[in-house]
């Protein structure tokens, strides 16, 4: 024992044996590290250099000039974007934790309504959404107004206003609450509730003092999901505050480098304050989520679901539901299918019904823009989903399976774009292949890396969530069989991963397609995507070729839902 | 105290599996007596514990009459249906269900607190969980936080907040099942003497008939939405009425025979090994097909020393394997093609090869009722 001279361990740490470094695992481990390293930082180093680097050293000259007129200024523009959040979060959170609750825990008729109706921003794009109640809630041409004006004499309401804004952003936002306390509801022992009547307690107090309490983690976490949405959000602010005079962070990053003269500095400043705001909310948000677990108690088994018997709430119940499903689905669905049937908008009438024609389709598959629109979005969603998924398989596998020192740097990377706003995340690129070397930018290859680095956490979300679930055995049974690190990867650790990354996949070509808030700052005319096209046909005036080419975009993601649905992936809104 | 008549409980079913709405409780009635421990016992899925939820006011039946003393708790014919939160019984979940955002003392204040009849005052809603507290010793806990409790403490929380409100009626739903064995053990001791000293009414739902056997007053077998067999413990065990019965509490021999003679009591039957004298419940018609069930340990078994001859109502067979079990050897016994199962105190332990003599007395062999 004593005498023994341990083999295997005369590896020294400067005795660099190059052949080992250099092997053909290590070379694509360092490559993935590397990607994911430089898709993460390089943009925000950029953002950084150029914002705070004068032509004289560092300098706070940009937001000077950034919050310098009194419509924008800082405490002006925080406390727009401040109320505008907070009134989504205030519409979008009580509705979603309503119908969640309806939904998991009682027995209210057209559940499945909901549960469609959780998809609805998936395949009603931000842009579209915002577009389809300007058509019903504009004081001017929008068709609620315009129904109600002979009894009232005037507008029923003003979209083009901070409340306006807030109903339309938190009416989009509020199927993502649903399905975050969907699934807090579901996680809850339906017998806490049971035993709470049991002893006695009303329906009201069990709700309060019972159900409510339980759920608080999973509700102050949407709570800060939806400021923090809500902060980001681009097109409501463009479409509806602009023209209210209603500015927020992203709509003037959005002014400042789409007037001339371009003020990429002021972009950056603008930037880095809304990129501040939203860090503090997730960094809240993780912390929160870390701290719910405390309130687990016995776990392990499964919970059968007893829904609580509504009684005579039933059908009321169930006509709260109906409303909701007819305001946030029906009605903007509607509005988009009509308007794309008129040869001009205006109030639907016996005559407007016979006026009904294809034409603006027509004219949508003749228009060379749209069908390039088409091709490239679908390209950009299949290109980046693909790439995504692909890297981050690697990058999760290093993090999950290896011991590599320092693979949390890897994790905590992937996870940067997360807090990145779509449009910060185009300002950064902006500056970053203005001045990089890469001969990228105006081409459809800027486009790419973007959404390659916004979709970086979604991949890894989804493929290291899979990973968890490979056992160590089925790796190292393939390493004993003789299989190199490359052929294992392949062979048996990529196969059981395809449902996983399959889901990912899905998921971010679904995102891509309908993506707005980067493209917007880096399409060139040739790469444009759908959703810019229907932002040109906006400010054109356009809406009824708008609506068709709207249609069809809505159709195209109800195909890509439904696949997705078809090969058993999960494809619900993931939590941010 | 508790009288439960015709109960019927249909579920819809669910949408992959065709076919008509799923019975979980087929028409079932029992009568309970005060102060009793009365166990509804039965495999998953028998409708023990719909039965429950449906005495609690969780579930509602399709049909039937739920009573507790003379309150009508629910009954289709009078279309009452009292909710859940004014039936006024305890009930303790599977899963104790204790509120995790609360610490104990205010788990167990909770029922007081919301009672709107009562109004008590702060002092007496804190004497009164105190004093339950110590019951189910657990006063010295009472500033703890509830998800800070072991596994039996909250057992025992669940237990105190189901006292608190002196219920006519206590419901247990597999109390015990989520605790380890050798608490379960010190646990199942520990709730039989609360329920005794206190003088509570308690309804028992369990799959473990160990547990059934040692807590009950009364024990209700279910299977498959139907109550096979009401009786004490030791009936239960002794004389099961049916076949499922036999198979599910213990363990048990079954004997196919015909019906060779028989009195109102009493029976001879044949079997494939030979004559088995037997008791019955009913007098059987001769030439019945029926099934014998007998206990391996009722089986009297003695090695067959050289040439002796076996006595009338003794069977001889060969040991073909026996297995040691600590306080007992199991010893597998062939007659004939018939395996037979014996069981005796660990003193006698018979090598395989040998031959025996079985002991079969008639008391003990019980005809059963064959599933319908």
């Amino acid at each position: 024992m004593a005498g023994a001279i341990p083999i295997g361990i005369r590896r020294t740490f400067l005795g660099l044996d190059l052949r080992k470094i250099l092997s053909p695992r290590n070379l694509i481990l360092i490559s993935v590290t590397l990607i994911v390293g430089y898709l993460a930082l390089v943009p925000l180093g950029y953002l950084l250099w150029g914002t705070f680097l004068g032509e004289d050293g560092l300098t706070l000259e940009h937001f000077r000039s950034a919050y310098a007129e009194e419509s924008y200024g800082l405490g002006r523009m925080a406390s727009n974007s401040f109320l505008y959040a907070l009134g989504a979060t205030v519409i979008a959170v009580p509705i979603g934790t309503g119908l969640a609750y309806l939904n998991v825990r009682t027995d209210v008729p057209f559940r499945s309504l909901v549960f469609a109706a959780s998809l609805v921003p998936l395949i009603i794009p931000g842009i579209l959404h915002t577009v389809a109640w300007i058509l019903l809630g504009s004081p001017r041409i929008g068709l609620i107004n315009r129904a109600v004006r002979p009894i009232l004499g005037g507008p029923l309401f003003d979209i083009f206003s901070l409340e306006g804004m807030a109903l339309v952003e938190g009416l989009h936002l509020s199927p993502l609450v649903f399905l975050l306390m969907v699934a807090a509801f579901k996680s809850m022992d339906p017998a806490l509730e049971e035993s709470a009547l049991l002893s006695g307690a009303s329906r009201v107090t069990v709700l309060r003092r019972i159900t409510l309490p339980l759920v608080k983690p999973a509700l102050y976490a949407s709570i800060l999901i939806m400021i923090v949405r809500g902060l980001e959000s681009f097109e409501v602010p463009a479409l509806l505050g602009i023209p209210g005079g209603i500015w927020v962070f992203t709509s003037r990053i959005w002014r400042v480098l789409s007037t001339f003269p371009v003020q990429y500095g002021q972009a950056g400043a603008y930037s880095i304050s809304l990129l501040l705001i939203t860090s503090v909310g997730i960094y809240m948000q993780t912390r929160l989520s870390r701290r719910g677990r405390q309130f687990q108690t016995v776990t392990g088994k499964g919970f059968r679901p007893h829904p609580i018997e509504l009684g005579k709430w039933r059908w009321p119940a169930a006509s709260v539901v109906g409303l909701y499903f007819f305001v946030a689905v029906v009605l903007p669905l509607f509005v988009l299918l009509y308007t794309s049937t008129q040869p001009f908008y205006s109030l639907p009438s016996w005559e407007t019904l016979g006026n009904m024609t294809l034409d603006n389709y027509r004219f949508v598959f003749a228009y060379p823009q749209a069908t390039r629109a088409f091709r490239n979005s679908l390209m950009l969603g299949i290109g980046s989903a693909t790439g995504v998924m692909f890297v981050m398989a690697i990058a999760s596998w290093i993090v999950v399976k290896t011991k590599i020192t320092g693979r949390w740097m890897l994790d905590n990377l992937s996870f940067v774009p997360l807090v990145i706003p779509g449009l910060v995340m185009g300002v950064a690129l902006l500056f970053v292949y203005l001045r990089f070397p890469i001969p990228i930018y105006g081409t459809i290859w800027i486009l790419f890396i973007a959404y390659l680095t916004r979709y970086m956490p979604y991949g890894m979300r989804y493929s290291s969530a899979s990973m968890y679930q490979i056992a160590r055995e089925l790796e190292e049974s393939a390493q004993t069989s003789g299989a190199t690190w490359w052929s294992q990867f392949r062979k048996v650790t990529l196969p059981l991963l395809m449902p996983g990354l399959v889901a990912g996949w899905i998921y971010i070509v679904m995102v891509s397609v309908r993506e707005l808030s980067s493209s917007i700052l880096l399409y060139s005319p040739g790469s444009e995507v759908l959703s810019i096209v229907i932002w040109e046909q906006w400010e054109n005036g356009q809406f009824t070729e708008l609506a068709a080419l709207g249609v069809l975009m809505i159709l195209m993601l109800v195909v890509l839902v439904s696949v997705g649905a078809k090969l058993g992936a999960k494809v619900g809104v993931k939590s941010n | 105290m508790l009288t439960v008549t015709d109960l019927v409980k249909t579920f819809p079913s669910s949408k992959s599996e065709k076919g008509g709405p799923v019975v979980a409780v087929g028409g079932i009635s029992f009568e309970m007596e005060p102060g009793q421990m009365f166990t509804l016992l039965g495999p998953s899925g028998c409708g023990k514990t719909t039965t429950l939820r449906s005495v609690a006011g969780l579930e509602t039946p399709d049909s039937g009459e739920i009573k507790v003393g003379d309150r009508v708790l629910f009954s289709s014919e009078k279309k009452i249906r009292v909710p859940a939160n004014e039936r006024a019984l305890g009930m303790v979940f599977q899963s104790y269900a204790i509120w995790p955002h609360m610490n104990v003392f205010k788990n167990v204040a909770f029922p007081l607190e919301v009672d709107r009849r009562k109004r008590l005052s702060r002092v007496a809603i804190g004497e009164r969980v105190e004093k339950v507290l110590s019951v189910v010793q657990l006063d010295e806990l009472a500033g703890r936080q509830a998800t800070d409790l072991s596994g039996g403490q909250q057992q025992r929380l669940a237990l105190a907040r189901a006292l608190v409100m002196e219920p006519e009626l206590l419901l247990l739903d597999e109390p015990l099942s989520n605790l380890d064995a050798k608490l379960r053990e010190e646990m199942r001791f520990e709730l039989k003497r609360l329920q005794r000293e206190l003088g509570i009414t308690a309804v028992y739902v369990t799959h473990d008939q160990i547990e059934a056997l040692a807590m009950s007053n009364q024990i209700a077998v279910m299977n498959a939405g139907r109550i096979e067999q009401i009786g004490k413990p030791r009936e239960v065990y002794e004389k099961p009425a049916s076949r499922f019965v036999a198979g599910f509490i213990g363990t048990t021999n079954f004997l196919a025979g015909k019906v060779d003679e028989s009195t109102a009591d009493w029976a001879r039957a044949i079997t494939p090994s030979g004559l088995l004298e037997v008791s019955t419940p009913v007098a059987l018609v001769r030439g019945a097909d029926v099934t014998i069930s007998i206990r391996p340990e009722h089986i009297g078994i003695t090695p067959l020393r050289e040439g002796a001859a076996a006595a009338g109502s003794e069977w001889v067979g060969t040991v073909s394997t026996r297995a040691f079990l600590g306080e007992v050897v199991d010893h597998l016994i062939t007659i004939e093609g018939l395996e037979l199962r014996v069981r005796c105190p660990a003193t006698l332990s018979i090598p395989p090869g040998t031959p025996v003599k079985l002991e079969l007395p008639q008391e003990h062999c019980r005809v059963v009722r064959e599933e319908t």
